[in-house]
């Protein structure tokens, strides 16, 4: 190497300002990569949920749909001497609907498919007598959401300590 | 090292200042690389605002959606998620959120709902269409409905 | 002699230009290593909010539709849940949301439960039918209603 009077031409040797340059893309790049990689899974979750709310909320607009028409058929039955026959027969071959009698009053088992695994039920009792329940035709007893796959009135195996395990 | 050398005039060379050369070069390779990256950046981080809002857009719709279902009142359901008097809701069908879906007169995010009620023989069938949308664009939307019946349900 | 000078001179000039110019060089990459950091720190915190906070909403509203009947604990920062032969006992300690299962006929006990998910707090209450939740985490709040039943 060949200085001249002391001062070597350049101040600084050559390769130094490579090194940060690759050291530091190489940072931004991956630092790049990691942003868009964070971004889309949180886009995907986002959208997943989203579509599962609404498919949620149509499956109870169905309910709700089948209700209507259920409550029209309790209406129109009111007339006749057995108003459970004839709801029964009014509303049968509704799909979606199960219905059993109990005491004059028919309970109404309202289903709605959510997706492939999910649907809603709704039980609804339609009273043969609305007088002796302040007017009103029929009671939403409860809503809830059932896994398809398996029966809703499955319980998990509990261990209660009376048997000890073989 | 390998020294470069310019002729300046008869007799007399100069060397090259490589080490400057080397840096132009670099800062030239850098700004294009840098330009590219940061578009990246950008982009990411416009995706990820947009996704904090649809995620703000689809709790709101839940929760106006609830409210709604249980008596098929739209304002009384508005003015149970963000808190102001159901009169505020009485007339309209558009309201503006800022990107946490609070009720704000600056905010991006409009909220448009329609009604729609299909009679029945017995009651009403009442339906709720919420959009929500950002410059324009549709982000979300559900429709949620209530059975009204006349004469009324006993409750749940 | 004096062009020796003279030339000593430029190269000096020369070699604090270039350092110079490698200096500001040096100090732009760190700021755009920098601001490319906390653009990421601030997606990521976004994605943690997101997957930690709204999903905890969506885990205990969708556990109160499915489950035949709820109950609130006390403080509201725990939900009791009844589906067929099991309760299960949502409820939140120590910034983190616990679920335990017992069969329905015991006592809903707030210990021993798995970890779902790591929150800041969590509060439950019950108004109108409406079951009003709300988690934070990061700072951040996020709330949702979920009727009753």
């Amino acid at each position: 190497m060949s200085k001249k009077n002391g001062v070597r031409p350049g101040g600084a040797g050559i390769g130094y300002v490579s090194v940060i340059i690759i050291f530091a893309m190489v940072c931004l790049a991956v630092f790049a990569v990691m942003s868009i990689r964070a971004a889309q899974s949180g886009d995907g979750l986002n959208r997943r949920a989203g579509e599962y709310t609404a498919q949620y909320y149509e499956a109870e607009n169905k309910a709700n749909e089948l209700l209507a028409k259920l409550d029209e058929c309790a209406y129109n039955s009111f007339g006749s001497d057995f108003f459970a026959d004839s709801f029964i027969e009014s509303a049968a071959g509704t799909d979606g609907v199960t219905l059993t009698e109990e005491s004059g009053s028919v309970k109404a088992v309202i289903s709605a498919q959510i997706d492939e695994r999910q649907s809603i039920e709704m039980t609804v009792m339609f009273f043969g007598e609305p007088s002796l329940h302040g007017g009103a035709r029929f009671e939403v007893l409860g809503r809830r959401s059932v896994t398809v796959t398996g029966e809703s009135g499955d319980s998990l195996n509990i261990w209660n300590g009376s048997d000890l395990p073989q | 090292m390998i020294y470069l050398k310019i002729k300046v005039s008869a007799g007399e060379t100069r060397p090259v200042n490589l080490f400057f050369i080397e840096l132009i070069i670099s800062l030239l390779f850098f700004s294009f690389s840098g330009a590219v990256v940061l578009r990246v950046f950008a982009y990411a981080d416009s995706k990820a605002r947009l996704g904090s809002v649809l995620e703000n857009a689809t709790l709101c719709a839940q929760s106006i959606a609830e409210a709604y279902s249980s008596d098929g009142d739209i304002g009384g359901a508005l003015s149970v998620v963000f808190g102001e008097e159901q009169a505020a809701y009485a007339d309209g069908s558009e309201l503006t959120l800022d990107n946490k879906c609070s009720v704000s007169e600056s905010g991006t995010v409009r909220l448009s709902y329609s009604e729609n009620i299909t009679e029945y023989a017995a009651g009403e069938l009442r339906a709720v269409t919420l959009r929500f949308s950002v410059s324009g664009e549709e982000l979300y939307s559900l429709t949620c409905s209530a059975y009204v019946p006349e004469g009324g349900a006993a409750g749940e | 002699m004096r062009n020796l000078k003279i030339k000593e001179k430029a190269d000096s000039v020369s070699a604090f230009g270039s350092m110079l110019l490698f200096l500001i060089f040096a100090v732009c990459t760190l700021l755009i290593i920098v601001t490319a950091a906390g653009t990421y720190s601030r997606i990521s915190d976004d994605f943690d909010g997101l997957y930690g906070g709204s999903a905890a909403l969506r885990y205990v509203s969708n556990k109160i539709r499915s489950a035949d009947s709820a109950e609130l604990l006390d403080g509201g920062n725990g939900l009791a849940l009844r589906n067929g032969g099991v309760v299960s006992v949502i409820y939140f300690e120590d910034g983190e949301l616990y679920e335990r299962s017992a069969a329905a006929d015991a006592e809903p006990e707030r210990s021993g439960g798995e970890p779902l998910f790591a929150l800041d707090g969590i509060s439950i209450s019950l108004e109108d039918g409406l079951y009003r939740i709300t988690a934070a985490l990061n700072g951040e709040e996020y709330s949702v209603l979920v009727r009753e039943g």
